[in-house]
């Protein structure tokens, strides 16, 4: 295109004229899952508001933190996990007795699948692609809806799965509210502890970071937030602190309590880096062999048969 | 909503963009992804290869957030967004120039599959292929003339170099594109 200075030496070859063109249809950049791209913006918003000259933590990280923070980030792992995974959490939540809390973190979740994501790092990838991003998930009943129900047939009131004939009806929600609260709170701390390690990491104090991932690792085990909070600690360990043995210790950890979790691909692509550094290329071999194996459709699928053929690993 | 920010009001009047300007997060978000794609698209034109895209379209997007405050609806939105990412990219570039590169042999990827048979995706990506095999200055000059639509004077502007040493880089470009083609695609 060509404005008021048309001429031949400067004209565009005709078969690139349909390639250099810009809207937005797909490409040239690679197209962006849903989850990262809510992550990408949730990021810039977050460094907007960060005051300049501050390291900023990468676009694939942010990604990654997006599928795991609580809002945008819970949705996307519910919509990865399944809806059994998402019973299973019910359940655990029942018998813990933070159903509430977990319904209302769910419950927030979904409703801002539109895209909340804080943008702030815990993570070293997306998790698995998705057609679609925006699938509803129906939430199984809680125990206490449950219990509720029956327990109002049965002429006593059932909370959190206690049987308690006591209280009027203000009293009785005044409890359940302050158990809520409560029950809310350690998968709230975790997540604002995710995000000062990112805001630590984006600063450049890695060393700070990796103390807040392992205090959101320690405040909620088991959680999403310290399956994300180890893998992003890996990452970190790896990448920044030169210490490939904690990444391996993480990762391995990560793969363990969550085998299937949103992450899984890109903790075993990390598992399989910190392996390369610390010289085990049967740790590395395994590592990216379980990748191809189990997540065969991931965009690390083909770099770790590219790796594995590097090492001589026919497939 | 949580604000994003206290500064002054408003002055355009378009919906979305105002409530961003306002500090209003969600519409800044909507806003956002509305030019996250077209953002992306820019700056792979402008930058060889797609290890870096992510982060420097991160970059561009914080600065569009920063000088939101400053649009005035005097062009149309995406084209704003375009200068500021052309601005960014150009900057970005020229600093991992001068940096050294590290190995980022693992570095993972974000992105959904691409189905092969995408005419217009396929079409892009053989493009981009071309200009990976410019200089970048070349190339940046055949981004901003024939992607983005400035005229030789404005290049030359934007650049700040002479407007024939614009017209010059565009002609090499282009030999060079030429004799790519014929060669075949990189």
């Amino acid at each position: 295109m060509t404005y008021g200075d048309s001429s031949d030496d400067t004209e565009l070859p005709g078969a690139l004229r349909a390639g250099l063109t810009l809207d937005d249809a797909r490409g040239p950049a690679r197209p962006l899952t849903d989850e990262a791209a809510r992550a990408l913006v949730g990021s810039a918003i977050a460094d907007a508001r960060a005051p300049r000259r501050t390291r900023r933590v990468p676009a694939w990280a942010a990604a990654a933190a997006a599928v795991l923070c609580v809002g945008t980030g819970a949705s996307a792992a519910l919509l990865y996990a399944g809806r059994a995974r998402v019973a299973e959490e019910a359940e655990r939540g029942a018998s813990s007795g933070t159903d509430t809390a977990h319904r209302t973190v769910t419950a927030n979740a979904t409703r801002t699948t539109s895209g909340t994501g804080t943008g702030s790092a815990s993570g070293t990838g997306t998790g698995p692609e998705t057609a679609n991003g925006t699938d509803a998930v129906t939430l199984p009943k809680t125990a206490h809806e449950t219990g509720a129900e029956t327990g109002i047939a049965n002429g006593t009131e059932r909370v959190h799965g206690v049987a308690s004939a006591r209280g009027t009806a203000a009293a009785r929600r005044g409890r359940e509210r302050g158990r809520a609260r409560v029950a809310v709170a350690e998968p709230d701390v975790a997540r604002d502890l995710l995000a000062q390690a990112n805001a630590e990491r984006a600063r450049g104090a890695f060393r700070e970071a990796r103390a807040l991932y392992a205090q959101a690792a320690e405040r909620a085990p088991g959680s999403l937030s310290a399956y994300a909070a180890d893998v992003a600690a890996a990452s970190l360990a790896l990448e920044h602190l030169g210490d490939a043995r904690e990444a391996a210790r993480l990762y391995a950890r990560a793969l363990a309590e969550r085998p299937d979790g949103p992450l899984d691909a890109e903790a075993r692509w990390g598992a399989a880096r910190a392996a390369a550094r610390l010289g085990d290329t049967t740790g590395e071999r395994t590592a990216l062999r379980a990748l191809v194996k189990t997540h065969p459709a991931s965009a690390l699928a083909p770099r770790a048969e590219a790796r594995l053929e590097a090492l001589g690993d026919a497939p | 909503m949580e604000a994003l920010s206290t500064r002054a009001p408003a002055r355009f009047a378009d919906g979305p963009i105002a409530a961003a300007q306002a500090g209003d997060r969600a519409a800044t978000e909507a806003v956002l992804l509305s030019v996250l794609t077209r953002v992306r698209n820019l700056v792979r034109y402008l930058l060889r290869g797609d290890a870096e895209v992510d982060d420097v379209a991160q970059l561009v997007l914080c600065e569009v957030v920063r000088s939101l405050p400053s649009f005035r609806g005097d062009a149309p939105f995406p084209a704003w967004v375009d200068r500021i990412a052309v601005r960014v990219a150009l900057r970005a570039a020229r600093e991992r120039r001068t940096a050294a590169r590290k190995h980022v042999e693992y570095l993972p990827e974000l992105h959904a599959h691409a189905r092969a048979d995408d005419g217009v995706y396929g079409a892009r990506r053989d493009a981009v292929r071309c200009l990976d095999a410019l200089p970048s200055e070349q190339r940046t000059a055949v981004v901003l003339h024939h992607v983005v639509g400035l005229s030789v004077p404005e290049l030359a502007e934007e650049l700040g170099i002479p407007f024939e040493t614009a017209r010059s880089r565009l002609r090499l470009a282009m030999e060079k594109l030429r004799s790519t083609l014929k060669a075949g695609t990189p």
